[in-house]
Formats: structure tokens, C-alpha cells, sequence
């Protein structure tokens, strides 16, 4: 019988040099498929029946997770147009509206953003209500804190790069409130703006905090997480 | 037999000393890095004392009853029967900027609607203390405003206007 096109390609050497597993015909192959492929191996080759019920998680992490990824390839795009200056933050931000796909651009990773804290939240509010926090799960929660706070702080510092009122007065504000910690309170509104008011100094030390640190940071903090998942015996079973 | 066990006690073993060594000198690098990398992200001391201080105008300019802003100083000069009060615009709540409202004889402020009254003491909204003034004084005629240091106050009182 003579080979299709399709069973060809998946013969050569080339293929089988990427993708180790043929054709996934048996329950084995269709196992070792997920183990080999690096995109795929944060999936279980095989789970409990519960942990797919959709009632169950709300599929919140996940969606936490694609929300991120939205987040960052929208915001990389972003950074080739925006200049974290005070004379052109907001023009650029203006400028960016008569640009093709600007505007969609701009307002997916805004309402990506606002999303995103809205299903930490839930996720985190879900994790409680399903008791998932207890034994072996309690480092995960600890984790899942850390996740929280940088979900936070990648918000408030992304208010300020558009330099419009909003995102003046609003740095300004949460700014001083961060002087009423104890003892410290104004060396770190200090350290936090690089001056004693916001300005240009405060609109870069943010742009790297939003656009390097704080994702950076993330991503490794959701990688120890879902890896956890995984260890702590996959997702907790109905109560 | 005696001095030989009390020498045992107080030497440690080359394998510990080492051990510490490195311990020793990996919290050193450690050490050096973090305080370095704050050292390095500590921002460098804003503008000398000698700015903060501007002249605001000369005494017969101002009409009895006048709010005028000095919006770069963020500063209101408040003319009255008796004299003057220089108000700092800066909100004593959360540090928006607060305005006049001619209209209504108010202080207003955008962030969460504090209003103060005429002698900046507060009517309504979340503010703490009073609009803190700056020190005013009058040389050769002219009002002289030093905007280095506000004065916080706990209310009005007509002490706080300065003859002129
Ligand atoms: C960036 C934010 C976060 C992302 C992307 C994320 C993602 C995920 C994902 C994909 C799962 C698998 C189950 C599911 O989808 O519900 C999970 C489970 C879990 N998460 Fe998160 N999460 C985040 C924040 C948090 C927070 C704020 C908490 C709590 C403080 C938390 C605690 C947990 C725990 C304990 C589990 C295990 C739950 C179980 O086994 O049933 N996570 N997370
Ligand atoms: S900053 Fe003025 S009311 Fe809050």
C-alpha cells in the first residue's frame, strides 16, 4: 500500500527527531505523547475523573494562567510603542489609538488586567470554599498568596505608566499610604517614587517594576505552583 | 588525660572550620550584594533648602476676602481682615491637590471629596487635621513664603494670621 503524504512526513527522521511518539494509536503512545512534549507535560497523562468537573475549580486558575499570557504578549507589544517618559507617556498612549489594532491592543491588556485580579481572587475564594488550602495543599496556598500580591502589584504599577490624571493622583495616593507603615512608613514612599513626589524618576522605577520584575517573578512563582499541583497529588477531590 | 579532653572541647575540626569559612564568606558576598543593590536604587538627595522659598507678592495686591493659587508652589495665599494665612495645597488626607471653589467659599478635594472651609479647617470628607500652612512673612512690603516646612495645627485659630 502506498504511503499518504501525511503518514510520510510523520516517518521522517526530521519529525521523528521533534516528536518521539508516532502516530498516538494506543493508550501508551497517547500517554508518552503528553510526558514528551514540553508544552504539554504540565498536563497529567492520566487524572481522576473528579478533577475534571467543572463545578469543582471553576477552571479559575486556568483561566488566572491564560489571562497572563494574554497579558504578556499584549504588553510586549505595547512596549514597542510606549517611552516610560513624562513628556511622551501619554501622548504615546494617545498615539497608540490611530495605530492598526491599537486600540484593541491597549484595551485587551486592560481588561485583561482587571480580569486577571477578579479570578485570583475567586480562584483563591474557590481554594478556600472547596478546603483545598489543607494538608498536603498548605505550601501551595503559601504560593498562591505570593501570586496574589504580585497580581496586585503588577496592577498599581501598570495604573501609572498611561501618566494620565487617574494614574497621578492614584500613585499619589497609595504612595502615601504606604507612609503610615510603622517606623519605616516614609523611607519606603521615599524609595518607592526615587523622590519625594511622583514623577520621572517614579515612572521608570515602575515601567521596570511592571514590565521585568514583577512578570518575571510571576511566571516563576506560577511555575513552582502548578508544579505543586502536580506534587501535592493533583487537584483535591470533592468533599 | 585532663588537659587533653578541655582541648578537645574548645578545637573544631578542619572539615567544620572550612565548612564555616565558606558559610562565612557566602553570607559576606550575600550581604554585600543586597545592601549593594539598595545602595545602588537608593535615590540620590532632591533640591537644597534654598528653593523652597518664593515671593508671592506685594501686601497691597491682595483684596480682603481673596483666595489666589500659586500652582507650582502648590500654595494658597488667603487674604483676611486682620492679615494673611498661606495654605499648602497639599490634601492633609492623602496628598491629592486640593482647589478653591470661589463659589461655594470652599476648599475642595478631587480624591475623595474633602471639603474645608475658607479658614482650612475641615467641613466634611476624610482629612485628619486642617490644610497645614506654610510660614509667611512680610520683608519690605512683599509676602515671603517658605514652603520648606508645613506647619501641621490641630484647628483655626486667629493666632495663626499673619499682620499685614
Ligand atoms: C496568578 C495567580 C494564580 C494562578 C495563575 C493560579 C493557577 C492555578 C491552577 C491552574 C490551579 C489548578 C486548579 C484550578 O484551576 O483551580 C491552581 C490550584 C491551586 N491554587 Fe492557584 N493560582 C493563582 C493564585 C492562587 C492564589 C491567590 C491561591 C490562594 C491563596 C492559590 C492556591 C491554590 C491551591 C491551594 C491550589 C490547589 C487546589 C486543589 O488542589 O484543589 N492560587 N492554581
Ligand atoms: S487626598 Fe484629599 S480627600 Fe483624600
Amino acid at each position: 500500500m502506498k504511503k499518504g503524504i501525511l503518514q510520510r512526513i510523520s516517518d521522517s527522521a526530521v519529525w521523528r527527531s521533534i516528536f518521539r511518539t508516532g502516530i498516538p494509536d494506543t493508550d501508551l503512545k497517547r500517554s508518552m505523547l503528553i510526558f514528551n512534549n514540553f508544552f504539554l507535560h504540565i498536563f497529567p497523562a492520566k487524572m481522576k475523573r473528579h478533577g475534571l468537573c467543572f463545578s469543582f475549580t471553576f477552571c479559575l486558575g486556568g483561566i488566572s494562567c491564560l489571562l497572563f499570557i494574554i497579558l504578556t504578549v499584549t504588553g510586549i507589544l505595547l512596549m514597542f510603542l510606549y517611552t516610560p517618559s513624562i513628556e511622551r507617556a501619554y501622548f504615546d498612549m494617545q498615539a497608540l489609538a490611530l495605530l492598526f489594532n491599537g486600540k484593541i491592543l491597549r484595551n485587551l491588556h486592560r481588561w485583561s488586567a482587571h480580569g486577571m485580579v477578579a479570578t485570583v481572587f475567586f480562584h483563591m475564594v474557590r481554594v478556600f470554599y472547596t478546603r483545598s488550602y489543607r494538608p498536603p495543599r498548605e505550601f501551595n496556598w503559601v504560593v498562591g498568596i505570593g501570586l496574589l500580591v504580585l497580581t496586585l502589584a503588577l496592577s498599581y504599577t501598570g495604573y501609572l505608566l498611561p501618566w494620565d490624571q487617574l494614574a497621578y493622583w492614584g500613585i499619589t495616593v497609595g504612595t502615601t499610604i504606604m507612609t503610615y507603615t510603622p517606623f519605616l512608613g516614609s523611607y519606603i514612599r521615599f524609595f518607592m517614587l526615587g523622590a519625594d513626589e511622583v514623577g520621572h524618576e517614579a515612572l521608570l522605577r515602575f515601567y521596570v517594576l511592571h514590565c521585568v520584575v514583577l512578570p518575571f517573578f510571576t511566571g516563576l512563582l506560577m511555575a513552582i505552583h502548578f508544579w505543586r499541583v502536580r506534587k501535592d497529588g493533583g487537584i483535591s477531590g470533592p468533599l | 588525660m585532663d588537659l587533653k579532653t578541655t582541648n578537645m572541647n574548645k578545637t573544631i575540626s578542619r572539615r567544620r572550620l572550612i565548612v564555616c569559612a565558606w558559610i562565612g564568606a557566602a553570607v559576606v558576598v550575600i550581604g554585600e550584594l543586597i545592601v549593594g543593590s539598595f545602595a545602588f536604587l537608593w535615590p540620590r538627595k532632591t533640591q537644597g533648602k534654598g528653593e523652597k522659598i518664593f515671593v508671592a507678592g506685594k501686601v497691597r495686591d491682595f483684596k480682603v476676602g481673596e483666595v489666589i493659587y500659586f500652582r507650582k508652589e502648590k500654595t494658597f495665599i488667603k487674604k483676611l481682615e486682620g492679615g494673611f494665612l498661606a495654605f499648602s495645597a497639599v490634601c492633609p488626607h492623602l496628598n491629592c491637590v486640593v482647589t478653591w471653589n470661589e463659589m461655594l467659599k470652599k476648599f475642595e478635594c478631587p480624591c475623595h471629596g474633602a471639603k474645608f472651609d475658607p479658614n482650612g479647617e475641615v467641613i466634611e470628607g476624610p482629612p485628619p487635621r486642617p490644610l497645614d500652612l506654610y510660614k509667611l512673612q512680610i520683608v519690605d512690603e512683599k509676602l515671603v513664603v517658605d514652603t520648606a516646612s508645613p506647619m501641621v495645627r490641630k484647628n483655626f485659630d486667629p493666632s495663626q494670621i499673619v499682620k499685614g
